[in-house]
């Protein structure tokens, strides 16, 4: 829960909501590049590290797809913008809000893209670092930006879907991609209306929240049922244990070397150039998705990302989506 | 005389495939590769109407008039190359030769054929389904068990050769003859003589199951035939093999043998691969022939072998590594096929040809989606696959890294499963299938841009007949497979002297039989070929006998047919319950109905194996018999895959789409991938 102390804070309205939700898949979205870059700068796909941050980013996956569907049962159909990866900003999130202040133990890290090394790892605890459950009802913040983890701003959201139930329709543009793949998931959509739609739309929060983002017990175990049953790793661990497993590892994978700027021409910078048309298409495809649309791309796109990713530092150069 | 010193002689294909039906109708091979090519709006793989050069069957024609299936036989040619031509591969170059052909001042007056099929499967080792062709190492030499030790432990044994090979003998055919000679007992033996003289064998000591049992449990019918010779008008060879009989043996308490499934003593023997007490129809052999010349000179020709194995019920669709992959591997890697491939190792420098190396590989993928499950992203993302061409850059492509391909260079990756491809079950001790080392040299060349994007120069005619032949069968999982195993990774399996004999590459090194020495006693076959088990006094394993193919196959076929649409990962060390796909090309786990197609819509997915005896809700058990005599009795129910554009109906279907006709089974619904087992594999 966050340290700093605020004597007015705004009561919950749908714009507020929307905000909130929006933030929580550009959040979701923005994770999947940076633990993308990290993933395939791993040489051997068959080590651990590689496989346990696959696993994330699979869940990670799940977790958009949730968030959209919980933005568009409360009427908004959510946007998928350019992440950016810049400093220290990860977006909406202020690390020195949460108590402790984890940057303290994590450090350094750094918010933009690049191979599995100490910053990054770091910065994958910090996204992941569990919000230790203070029984405390959360307050809404005017500024998205000042939640401490994404564990608090879920909370958030958990009151204010909960005050705005009356808005919430079921059945409306849910996504449904990944039932097979989290089997014994019981909902990954808002089907209903009111407080069973709200029972509902809890539900997922609980699934991203239990998976790893904010968890609130700790380092506890994934429950059974929000586990992936087709094409996980390590699945009863949420991802900060998984990421805390790499960074405490005494052994960090092989990993390939690049640059951001490659020059001009050169097929690094032709490998970033696809990178970031293709992230655009891509980002085109999970909007018509989320808008109800049906994308026969979607498939293929994601694969094709991260080709272009890898083929980023097999010549060189950093990955760049846009 | 000249003329025929510069000529060498070839029987193509080297190693043809011919598949059991239960109907004495048979139709022709195919003769062009699975998935590939469009003649009139129909891909390759297409099985051919007898009597003809190459029109592909069409789905009327799967079985015959009272509804049982077709046998599929294997038709060979031979051909004629110039001596110049006969140390290379790919020289382009084969002419047929053909009863009335002019070769120099000579005219091909007859061809004699001789073939000998035997199925010595009872006899053989226990297919180990951890160690494949490991097992026959010294080194696990404790762990090589028989089959059928309860009739003795002595691999060597006669009484116990005798009793558990079927060998109905050799059998010889004049290419102008237009009877059917039968490898029945009936039939008397014969072979062919250096001379060119059919000489009877009226004592070989034929063997069939009940020659020697005189209690069998024979459900389909007893197994008194390994199949059939004929030749065409043109004095061409066709095989066609057995009618998918097993019969199991009774044991002493007056029932048969039960048909078992799932892991039986000692570890890594499976029972379904290497059932107790029974036998099957299946088998393989030498298959040889001599020109006769007007002049009455008479020429030798260099031989080929016949695989007589499992129906392919889904022949356009091709696997993403074939046999033909495996074989080429062993060859490029081991037996100096193309130095300029394969020299002590790949060669950097060499570009391969997009359509002959890559195409392939590419369709094959897009194609898996007709037999498999798959889920709707993975199609798109298989379809891209497909989509490649040779004027593509590569890092444009879906697979640019190879992101998603497992690399064989890497042990470590065969127990990684998706998002890594092939996305199907492994060979012994590898959970997952992997491409072979030359597909992925070439994947590899061709992501680095080193390819040449032109047609490459065509293969001969022979030679194509030697590719497709391969092509149309499966690489992988050979846990043990369908056609072939993991033999055909033995380099000790092939002619290695082949530039030097002018034979050609991908000929079996087979043993000169001397039929000379037959004796009415004794069986005339003996173990034969064990990999890495040189004979006394030997060097290397001991060349290759009838039957020494099929033997290292299930027997019967029909059990591990059955078992194998799905599996778990095997080695399973977090205890996954994914379940992943067999061999679905040649044995599809799940169809589209061409009957449930509206208006151009797919239907649901439906098991190809259905029906009563089928139904379980857990998917490892659904999909397939539980009990594994109904196999048996019901394989040629199963319906066949084929392409829109191949089928005859009322309606016609489009050429994009591969549909299943002619099942006589019925069907449950089935949701997409993953499934999952309720339990794990034990």
């Amino acid at each position: 829960m966050g340290r700093e102390e605020r004597s007015v804070f705004p009561s919950w309205d749908l714009d507020a909501l929307h905000v909130h939700l929006q933030s929580a898949v550009d959040l979701e979205i923005w994770t999947i590049p940076y633990y993308l870059t990290a993933m395939y700068s791993i040489k051997d796909p068959s080590d651990d590290a590689y496989q346990l941050i696959q696993s994330v980013v699979y869940e990670e996956m799940l977790h958009a797809q949730l968030a959209g569907n919980l933005s568009n049962a409360y009427g908004q159909i959510p946007t998928v913008g350019a992440p950016r990866y810049i400093g220290k900003n990860v977006p909406h999130l202020c690390f020195r809000l949460d108590e402790p202040n984890p940057t303290k133990r994590f450090s350094p890290y750094s918010a933009e893209l690049g191979p599995l090394d100490e910053e990054r790892i770091n910065t994958m605890c910090l996204i992941e670092y569990p919000e230790w459950d203070t029984q405390r009802t959360p307050d809404l913040r005017p500024r998205v930006e000042e939640y401490g983890s994404i564990g608090e701003l879920y909370t958030a959201l958990r009151v204010g879907m909960t005050e705005l139930r009356g808005h919430l329709l079921g059945g409306v543009r849910q996504l449904d991609f990944f039932r097979q793949f989290f089997v014994d998931l019981s909902q990954q959509t808002v089907t209903l209306d009111g407080d069973a739609g709200l029972r509902q739309a809890l539900s997922l929060v609980d699934v991203i929240t239990d998976q790893g983002e904010g968890q609130t017990q700790g380092d506890a175990d994934i429950p059974e049922a929000s586990r992936n049953t087709a094409d996980g790793f390590e699945e009863s661990w949420p991802h900060f244990r998984k990421f805390m497993a790499i960074r405490e590892s005494s052994r960090r994978p092989a990993t390939y070397d690049g640059v951001p700027d490659p020059p001009a021409g050169s097929p690094g910078y032709l490998a970033q150039e696809r990178l970031q048309e293709d992230f655009v298409a891509f980002r085109r495809v999970l909007e018509d998705l989320f808008s109800g649309g049906g994308s026969l791309r979607f498939g293929s796109l994601m694969a094709k990302l991260g080709g272009d990713v890898l083929t980023c530092w097999q010549n060189g150069a950093i990955p760049k989506f846009s | 005389m000249s003329e025929l010193v510069d000529n060498v002689f070839r029987i193509h294909p080297a190693i043809g495939i011919a598949r059991v039906g239960n109907s004495e109708e048979f139709y022709l091979g195919p003769e062009t590769m699975a998935g590939l090519g469009n003649r009139d709006g129909v891909v390759g793989g297409l099985p051919i109407r007898p009597g003809t050069e190459s029109e592909p069957i069409t789905s009327k024609e799967l079985r015959d008039r009272s509804g049982a299936m077709k046998r599929q036989a294997a038709r060979f040619k031979i051909y004629r190359y110039s001596n110049q031509a006969s140390c290379e591969y790919r020289s382009g170059e084969g002419e047929e030769v053909t009863i009335g052909c002019q070769i120099g001042d000579k005219t091909v007056v007859e061809i004699l054929w001789a073939v000998h099929l035997a199925n010595k499967k009872a006899a053989a080792y226990q297919m180990n389904g951890d160690l494949g062709l490991a097992v026959y190492e010294r080194s696990n030499a404790s762990q090589l068990h028989l089959r059928n030790i309860s009739e003795g432990t002595d691999p060597d044994n006669a009484a116990r050769l005798r009793k558990l090979m079927i060998d109905p003998g050799p059998r010889t055919l004049r290419g102008s003859d237009q009877h059917t000679v039968r490898f029945d007992k009936a039939t008397v033996a014969s072979f062919l003589t250096t001379d060119a003289e059919i000489e009877a064998l009226p004592s070989y000591p034929k063997s069939f199951p009940d020659d020697s049992y005189s209690q069998l449990y024979t459900p389909v019918g007893p197994i008194d035939s390994l199949g059939d010779l004929r030749t065409d008008d043109s004095g061409r060879l066709v095989v066609a093999g057995g009618f998918g009989k097993a019969c199991g043996r009774v044991r002493s308490d007056g029932k048969p043998y039960p048909l078992l499934n799932g892991a039986i003593p000692p570890p890594g023997n499976v029972a379904n691969v290497n059932e107790e007490g029974w036998f099957d129809d299946s088998g393989d052999g030498p298959v040889t022939a001599m020109l006769v010349f007007d002049d009455g000179t008479v020429q030798s020709v260099h031989g080929g072998w016949v695989v007589v194995c499992d129906p392919s019920f889904a022949p356009q669709i091709s696997n993403v590594v074939t046999l033909w992959d495996q074989i080429y591997d062993t060859w490029i890697r081991e037996l100096d096929l193309c130095p300029e491939i394969h020299r002590s190792r790949f060669r950097n420098d060499y570009k391969p040809y997009f359509e002959d190396a890559l195409a392939p590989l590419f369709r094959a993928v897009s194609l898996q989606r007709w037999t498999a499950n798959l889920p709707g992203r993975a199609i798109q993302a298989h379809d891209a696959v497909g989509a490649i061409r040779a004027s593509d850059d590569p890092a444009d492509t879906i697979l640019t890294g190879l992101t998603y391909i497992r690399n064989p260079n890497n042990p470590a990756m065969s127990v990684i499963g998706p998002p890594f491809m092939p996305l199907s079950a492994g060979d012994p001790g590898q959970a997952f299938l992997s491409v072979t080392l030359t597909q992925y040299f070439v994947l590899d060349q061709w992501n680095k841009g080193l390819f040449i994007r032109q047609p490459g120069p065509p293969l001969g005619p022979g030679e194509m007949l030697d590719q497709a032949a391969l092509y149309n069968c499966v690489g992988g999982d050979f846990g043990p497979g369908l056609e072939m195993t993991f033999i055909v990774k033995d380099p000790e399996l092939y002619q290695a002297n082949w530039r030097q004999t002018g034979a050609g590459p991908f000929r079996i090194r087979g043993e000169e039989l001397d039929y000379s020495k037959v004796q009415a006693s004794q069986p005339f076959l003996d173990m034969g070929y064990v990999p890495f088990h040189p004979p006394p006094g030997g060097v290397i394993a001991a060349p290759l006998q009838p039957g020494d193919i099929s033997k290292f196959m299930a027997v019967p076929w029909h059990t591990d047919f059955n078992a194998c649409a799905t599996h778990n990962p095997e080695p399973n060390p977090r205890n996954l319950k994914t379940l992943y796909w067999a061999w679905p090309a040649q044995r599809p786990t799940t169809v589209h109905k061409a009957s449930e197609v509206r208006d151009g819509k797919l239907g649901p997915f439906r098991y190809s194996v259905r029906g009563p005896g089928t139904y379980s809700d857990d998917p490892s058990q659904a999909g397939r018999y539980a009990e594994q005599i109904d196999i048996v009795l019901n394989w040629f129910r199963i319906g066949f895959v084929m392409q829109g554009s191949a089928i005859v109906e009322d309606v016609s279907f489009s050429p994009a789409q591969f549909l299943e006709v002619e099942s006589l089974l019925d069907e449950p619904e089935i949701a997409p991938w993953p499934m999952y087992s309720k339990n794990l594999d034990s």
